[in-house]
């Protein structure tokens, strides 16, 4: 039977990023588009004075704000959607891919995505359903030995449950989490496939999930860190930074955004390391698993041509 | 041919894929369909609102005995929108379930009306019954033994009481889907098939299940889709509408001044629907056809 190796699948998006330090900014780039083009539209509309002076004289922004708002929103929740299965296929087209290159960064738009949108929204959609079940029974099950348990043996049993809960999810998370790179693989909806390939592998998936948690974790307290440290120093630049901002730093806050002349070069600087972060974090949500899916399937040395190479792709 | 869940949630694409003209078809079925129920129920839909507007006026006031005419220019809409809307159903239905079993008879967008799309609204109206008395009865009996349990404080009752609806919900979805291929039956066979889906899908239970799930999924990726493509179109049309204006209006003055919107909206929701009917109707009629091994041969 064949099998995989959790280090080397945590490994993967590290190797990833090494050998495609330019794919990661741009599927960073591609990753914050969404949020970039809601803050665009919320803040072009603020900006407006008409909606200030509504607000001024009304009290409140209008029905019209809200509409446009409630639109907005949903359009950034869609765009959200559809930008995350392209960036989630991109990366898992680059992990099949090894080493080769490709002009566009493995970034596409066809059936592929497609199917990773849905099979994405099956996973929310099974994992919803699933946890309502198992709320409702572990309520019942409380309900039901409330008054037959001792306050230790209760306590007990609800850490029990929590705890199985988490390891049931963690377990469903590892299966389902091959379901989208093997339907990349494949070319097809391939849910069956990809849910046999993990057969056997379970437990080491359960693993892999714990330990990708682990590097999450890790990964974001020293970007968090990072990016606390370059902030300072930012506003030490921009802003003028003494001790006295500790003691109000909203207001500070406040007047470093009183220096809009410095804000474009600014902006522009951070850019590149906030996509390259996020990039990063596309790669550690994806690349492990396309990782094990390469492993366990028949060996593959390239990606799959894109969707437009093959016209006659069955869909 | 044999049957897979997944290749099967595909066939709506599929259906546009071989004819796209059947989208429009269907877009223009549902706006004619609108339209009619719309003209036939421009009365009773007018006294609604007047009856609306009524209601509004006496404000907080307002007793039981007030709310009487609004509920009654209510259900006189009924009569006319639920025949009708059984009726276009079963047109839409006979349609798309013939796209798949027998893609050379494409005049029409495969719309007809003749017996396939009676025996399909008999058929839909009779298991729609038989589904709301399962409902009743599995329900029913889950209440009354929830009831019991409570009443005789028996142990480990509330546990008892969730397995038991759960059980319920289940045999809910197993029986929708051991008839959810009478539709298909009903055109492919010519008759009135009540019940033969009940022996096609022996033992696809979770396949079918599968493929229903996989289907819905995708009518909301479809969804999605078009209201990103349609989004600028009614973007622009809600701009130009003076909402401010619209305040202390009444129902028919602002259906008057939204008018260009809604008939913009309903022309995008028309295309929309007859994408998703395709998503998500055929794949029932590709299971038929691939369980019962008939194969289509003009696709061969």
């Amino acid at each position: 039977m064949k099998t995989f190796d959790i280090m080397e699948a945590v490994a993967e998006p590290f190797r990833q990023a090494g050998r495609r330090p330019l794919a990661t900014i741009v599927w960073g780039l591609v990753g914050l588009l969404p949020t970039a083009i809601l803050f665009a539209l919320v803040f072009s509309v603020m900006g407006q004075g008409g909606l200030m002076d509504a607000v001024e004289t009304q009290g409140d922004l209008g029905p019209e704000f809200g509409l446009l708002l409630n639109a907005w929103a949903n359009l950034a929740q869609v765009l959200d959607l559809i930008v995350g299965a392209v960036v989630i296929a991109a990366v898992t087209r680059a992990t099949f891919a090894v080493r080769r290159k490709d002009a566009a960064f493995f970034l596409r738009l066809g059936w592929d995505e497609f199917r990773v949108a849905v099979i994405y929204l099956l996973i929310i959609i099974l994992a919803v359903v699933a946890l309502a079940v198992i709320v409702l029974i572990a309520v019942a099950i409380g309900a039901s030995t409330w008054s037959l348990l001792s306050p230790l043996a209760r306590t007990l049993l609800f850490t029990g449950m929590v705890l199985g809960l988490v390891v049931l999810s963690l377990w469903f998370a590892g299966r389902a989490s091959l379901l989208i790179p093997t339907a990349i693989l494949h070319r097809r909806l391939a849910i069956d496939e990809g849910w046999k390939l993990g057969r056997g592998q379970s437990w080491k998936l359960f693993g892999l999930m714990v330990m990708l948690f682990i590097v999450v974790l890790a990964v974001a307290l020293v970007m968090m860190l990072v990016v606390v440290l370059v902030a300072l120093a930012v506003g030490a630049v921009v802003g003028g930074m003494d001790w006295t901002m500790l003691e109000d730093p909203e207001d500070w806050a406040m007047g470093v955004g009183s220096n809009p002349w410095i804000w474009g070069p600014v902006a522009a600087l951070i850019l590149i390391p906030v996509a390259w972060v996020q990039g990063f974090f596309h790669l550690l949500g994806s690349a492990p698993f396309a990782h094990v899916v390469r492993e366990l399937s028949a060996d593959r040395d390239s990606a799959p041509d894109s969707a437009a190479d093959n016209p006659d792709e069955s869909v | 041919m044999t049957f897979s869940a997944t290749d099967a949630a595909f066939e709506g694409f599929r259906v546009v894929r071989r004819k796209p003209l059947v989208l429009l078809w269907w877009a223009a079925f549902y706006l004619i369909s609108f339209a009619l129920i719309f003209l036939l129920a421009a009365g009773p839909i007018a006294g609604l609102m007047a009856a609306a507007a009524d209601l509004e006026n006496m404000g907080p006031g307002a007793t039981p005995e007030d709310l009487q005419p609004f509920m009654m220019a209510y259900l006189a809409i009924f009569p006319i929108v639920i025949p009708l809307g059984i009726l276009m159903g079963a047109i839409l239905n006979a349609a798309v379930a013939r796209s798949v079993l027998q893609p050379g008879a494409s005049a029409f967008g495969y719309l007809r009306l003749g017996m396939d799309e009676v025996r399909v609204a008999v058929v839909s109206v009779v298991l729609s019954i038989v589904m709301g008395l399962a409902a009743m009865v599995l329900f029913g009996v889950a209440g009354a033994i929830a009831g019991f349990l409570g009443a005789a404080d028996v142990p480990g009752g509330p546990l008892i009481m969730v397995v038991i609806f759960l059980a319920a919900v289940a045999a809910m979805i197993w029986l929708a889907v051991r008839l959810s291929l009478a539709i298909p039956i009903t055109v492919a066979e010519k008759k009135f098939a009540f019940f033969d889906s009940f022996k096609v899908t022996g033992g696809h239970v979770w396949g079918l299940i599968g493929m229903a799930v996989i289907a819905f999924v995708m009518t909301l990726v479809v969804s999605i889709l078009t209201s990103i493509v349609f989004f600028p179109i009614t973007m622009g049309f809600g701009a130009a509408v003076d909402w401010q204006s619209l305040e202390g209006m009444n129902a028919m003055g602002i259906l008057q001044a939204i008018g260009p919107m809604v008939a913009v909206a309903i022309i995008l929701q028309a295309v929309s629907s007859a994408l998703l009917a395709a998503v998500m109707y055929a794949p029932f009629a590709a299971a038929y056809r691939d369980l019962k091994g008939t194969g289509t041969p003009e696709l061969a």
